[in-house]
């Protein structure tokens, strides 16, 4: 055990760069198709994470919704089961089996005893090839969609992520929920459902990731035995078009009597591939990425209490980068928050970042890393995240020297690119006083 | 979203423990240790839990208990305000701190090498924190706001609020965690301070670490650190009890801020510690009855009469006299909550005197006590389960005992207690009710 005493608070940090090496393996299961496993036996638990590159952002016109009724259904009634004996079957088991989808994939989360592998991958695979979509689940769920799809025009979050992405995404696929739209839900039939897995669920778009008590050979088992059979040809294929959208500098107001106003602001953002990637990373740490001494956090709530939560992160769609971050104040304050706000990302922009604070980033965000390693459903995502990013699995050995590379100059250059007055919007949802010059939305 | 540091907490689901073995050791001065060592990865979940929640607040200065959790990161004789979360972050650790009816926790995520430095602040503002006039007012707006996004803009959050406060008529979990508004606005620095020094002591803490630690070495820290610390006199907390209640109760809230309406009933019920078996056995029933995917309260509602999207129940048996045994239903579109509650009351009858089938029991408390094998799956999960059932007058042996208890409960325990349930008089109706803008 290591001794401290107070006053070597500020000068004794150790970096654990060694603890990021995750002991992976590749097991190649079908052709030049690999998942990426970890073989940790501490629990008899098996969590396997799994993604079909398709979501909602390839939802046709008028079937906006498809991607997603799709997913909502597989669990309720597949192959001779019933919704209601599926549903039993997986509780009774304690398997935690989901389907879910974002704007550019369809994911799978499995999360099971080992002692029920089998069974967790023979009700996962009726669900993925022979669900039933009965009529009457589907009208059920159908109507749960359409009475969240409701509230997008009453609960003020709601309100504030549809018109986000409307001013964000007009006119491209990212532009509606993923849950679809209101007026289409009801126009989706069996046949699209069905469609939608035949096209979409494909050996040629899929990642797989495990992590818990299941090793190479019984993992390739599984894998051979139910995922073989997506390797389909001659499928329709759909693609999401590149968004090139330029931010105007405005300030969009909905209207609505709230105690408090909800703020949203973005602007440009970087691709995971770019060279400045960490760069703005860890500028983003340091600006409003949580942290309880972030520069948003401490202006903002530190300093004058104007907030409970202020906050930015950079958000990547595979076809659209943005930077983005939002805070909730009384309505009075509103001008205030977000003169402040504009303050904060223009002093980056101007100055860069104090040599302490860029080291206290680091220190930060090399040092809590292993915390996101301590269950296997954590790592199960870090090993499907990190593959679709298109990422090697000598990530885990590099990632902290990336962090440790990036200097002062380097932040300098890539706020000075992305954090640019002329390229943000803000959007408020509330009932503010003294804002000046909005357009209302 | 994405940034909550200070979070208050209402319900936290029970989980099982049969897996865990924890140890146990009480300095002199009364602060009990538990460990429970998971070596996956070199890392700690370290926590200490005050017994003082917002059912300790004096009569009109609601909004203390969680007031102080924030004020407890604004500096102490040693450190600035802020500091303490820098040094956090700095060594790389993540942090928060709750606030329940019940009980206040710290706890930090960090490397095991960090324990020492950790345990040192942590001990260090148990007694030593110091505040000024202007850092008060300051969080004072910041706690207000943490007010208005959670609850004033948020309409089943305040149905929740008005529903507590009818649902208990004279125990103090009638006030909410965050406090009244007005409350809150007129709590001065000499009271907060009052309530920190009579609460926060030795003798009414518990420290939890989950992670890559042993015993010893924990003790070995702690008594150097919070061994010099006094313990205080601590009253044995004694809550006003809940009269007989002798009429249902009916709240209806229009909201402009919702799209979908909400059918809520809520009855009193034991916790726990009130009655034992009684509360076991509501733990098994509420997932029979009311698991939102296969209980028999959503394939009635949902799926036979067709009434309702959304059914479920949930039971929360932590805490000290009585809970609540919570109904939730959102209804199908043109189905009216009147409609909702007319049904759910004829039904309720039939349930009082329906027998039970033993072989779904079994399948119940399987589900049940498998909980306790995904429960281990962090470091986090294991702290919070130990920490907060402490907190609540559960024993060590009765929380790692909790999965053969579960097991014992019998086909007999739920017809004699469920019945006891559904007694209308001991019970608040809420309805959450869109209107147009």
């Amino acid at each position: 055990m290591k001794k401290f005493f107070f006053t070597l608070f500020f000068l004794f940090f150790n970096n654990f760069n060694n603890l990021n090496a995750l002991d992976i393996k590749e097991v190649n299961y079908y052709q030049d198709k690999k998942a990426w496993l970890v073989n940790d036996k501490n629990l008899p638990i098996v969590a396997i994470k799994i993604a079909f590159k398709s979501g909602s952002g390839i939802d046709l016109k008028g079937k906006k919704g498809t991607a997603s009724l799709t997913a909502s259904l597989l669990d309720e009634g597949a192959g001779n089961y019933s919704s209601k004996e599926f549903k039993k079957k997986l509780a009774d088991n304690s398997i935690k089996l989901n389907f879910s989808v974002s704007q550019d994939n369809f994911y799978v989360n499995l999360y099971t005893l080992k002692e029920n592998l089998d069974l967790s991958f023979q009700l996962l695979d009726l669900a993925l090839t022979k669900p039933t979509f009965k009529l009457e689940e589907v009208n059920r769920i159908k109507s749960s969609i359409k009475l969240i799809l409701e509230e997008s025009y009453k609960d003020p979050d709601e309100i504030g992520s549809r018109l986000f992405r409307k001013i964000l995404f007009e006119g491209h696929p990212y532009e509606y929920d993923t849950l679809g739209v209101l007026e289409d839900i009801d126009k989706i039939n069996k046949e699209d459902l069905v469609n939608f897995l035949a096209n979409n669920l494909r050996l040629d778009n899929l990642y797989i990731a495990a992590s818990g008590d299941i090793n190479e050979f019984e993992l390739k088992k599984y894998l051979k035995k139910y995922f073989q059979k997506f390797d389909r040809k001659n499928q329709i294929t759909f693609d999401i078009p590149i968004h090139k959208k330029k931010i105007e500098p405005k300030v969009f107001l909905h209207k609505k009597d709230l105690r408090q106003s909800s703020i949203i602001f973005a602007g440009k953002g970087i691709a995971r591939d770019d060279p400045y990637f960490y760069p703005a990373y860890v500028m983003n740490y340091i600006l409003g990425g949580g942290g309880f001494f972030s520069k948003l956090t401490t202006e903002i709530r530190e300093k004058r209490g104007l907030v409970y939560s202020v906050y930015s992160y950079l958000y990547r769609y595979d076809k659209y980068n943005f930077f983005s971050g939002g805070a909730a104040t009384s309505n009075e304050n509103v001008h205030k928050v977000i003169k402040i706000i504009k303050e904060e990302l223009m002093k980056v922009k101007k100055k860069g970042v104090t040599e302490e604070e860029l080291k206290n980033a680091k220190n930060y965000l090399i040092n809590s890393y292993v915390l996101r390693l301590d269950s296997n459903k954590k790592i199960a995502s870090i090993l499907l995240n990190t593959q679709m990013d298109g990422l090697n699995i000598d990530f885990f050995e590099k990632r902290n020297d990336y962090i440790n590379s990036v200097s002062q100059e380097d932040i300098k250059k890539i706020a000075n690119r992305i954090l640019d007055e002329n390229q943000i919007f803000f959007l408020v949802i509330g009932n503010p006083s003294n804002l000046k010059n909005i357009n209302k939305i | 979203m994405r940034f909550f540091l200070f979070f208050i907490i209402i319900f936290f689901s029970k989980s099982a423990f049969a897996e865990f073995k924890p140890q146990q050791y009480i300095l002199e001065n009364g602060l009990e240790i538990i460990v429970l060592e998971n070596n996956r990865i070199p890392a700690i979940a370290n926590s200490i839990w005050y017994k003082v929640g917002s059912a300790d607040e004096p009569n009109g200065k609601s909004g203390i208990a969680h007031f102080l959790e924030h004020l407890m990161f604004k500096g102490t004789e040693k450190l600035e305000p802020g500091e303490f979360s820098q040094i956090v972050s700095i060594n790389g650790g993540k942090e928060n701190a709750f606030t329940s009816k019940n009980y206040t926790g710290y706890f930090q995520l960090i490397h095991k090498s960090k324990l020492e430095l950790i345990m040192s602040l942590e001990a260090d503002r148990m007694k030593n924190i110091k505040l000024i006039e202007k850092e008060f007012e300051n969080e004072k707006t910041v706690v207000l706001e943490e007010r208005y996004s959670r609850v004033d803009n948020n309409p089943s959050a305040l149905l929740s609020e008005q529903i507590n406060a009818a649902l208990y008529m004279n125990h103090p979990y009638r006030k909410p965690i965050i406090g009244w508004e007005h409350e809150i606005k007129n709590l001065s620095l000499d009271d907060v301070m009052k309530f920190y020094k009579k609460y926060y002591a030795p003798n009414n803490a518990i420290i939890v670490i989950c992670g890559d630690v042993n015993l010893d070495d924990v003790v070995k820290i702690a008594k150097k650190y919070f061994g010099p610390i006094k313990p205080s006199k601590m009253e044995k907390r004694a809550w006003t009890d809940e009269p007989t209640q002798h009429a249902p109760r009916k709240i209806t809230l229009n909201s402009k801020n919702t799209a979908i309406p909400v059918f809520e009933r809520h009855y009193l019920v034991p916790t726990y510690t009130k009655s034992k078996k009684e509360s076991l056995t509501l733990e098994v029933f509420s997932e029979i009855f009311g698991n939102s995917s296969t209980g028999m309260l959503f394939d009635e509602f949902v799926k036979n009469k067709k009434l309702a999207t959304s059914a479920s129940v949930y039971y929360h048996p932590d805490g000290f006299g009585h809970t609540s045994f919570a109904i939730n239903i959102i209804p199908k579109k043109n189905v009216s909550l009147e409609e909702i509650e007319i049904y759910l009351d004829e039904y309720l009858n039939k349930i009082k005197k329906k027998t039970f089938n033993k072989e779904e029991l079994q399948d119940i408390k399987k589900r049940l006590v498998n909980t306790t094998i995904f429960a281990q799956d962090s470091l986090y999960m294991g702290m919070r389960i130990f920490g907060s059932s402490l907190s609540t007058g559960y024993s060590l042996k009765e929380i790692t005992n909790w999965t053969n208890d579960i097991s014992k409960v019998s086909i007999d325990d739920i017809e004699t207690y469920v019945p006891n349930i559904f007694n209308k008089k001991k019970s608040v109706t809420g309805y959450l009710l869109p209107v147009k803008e």
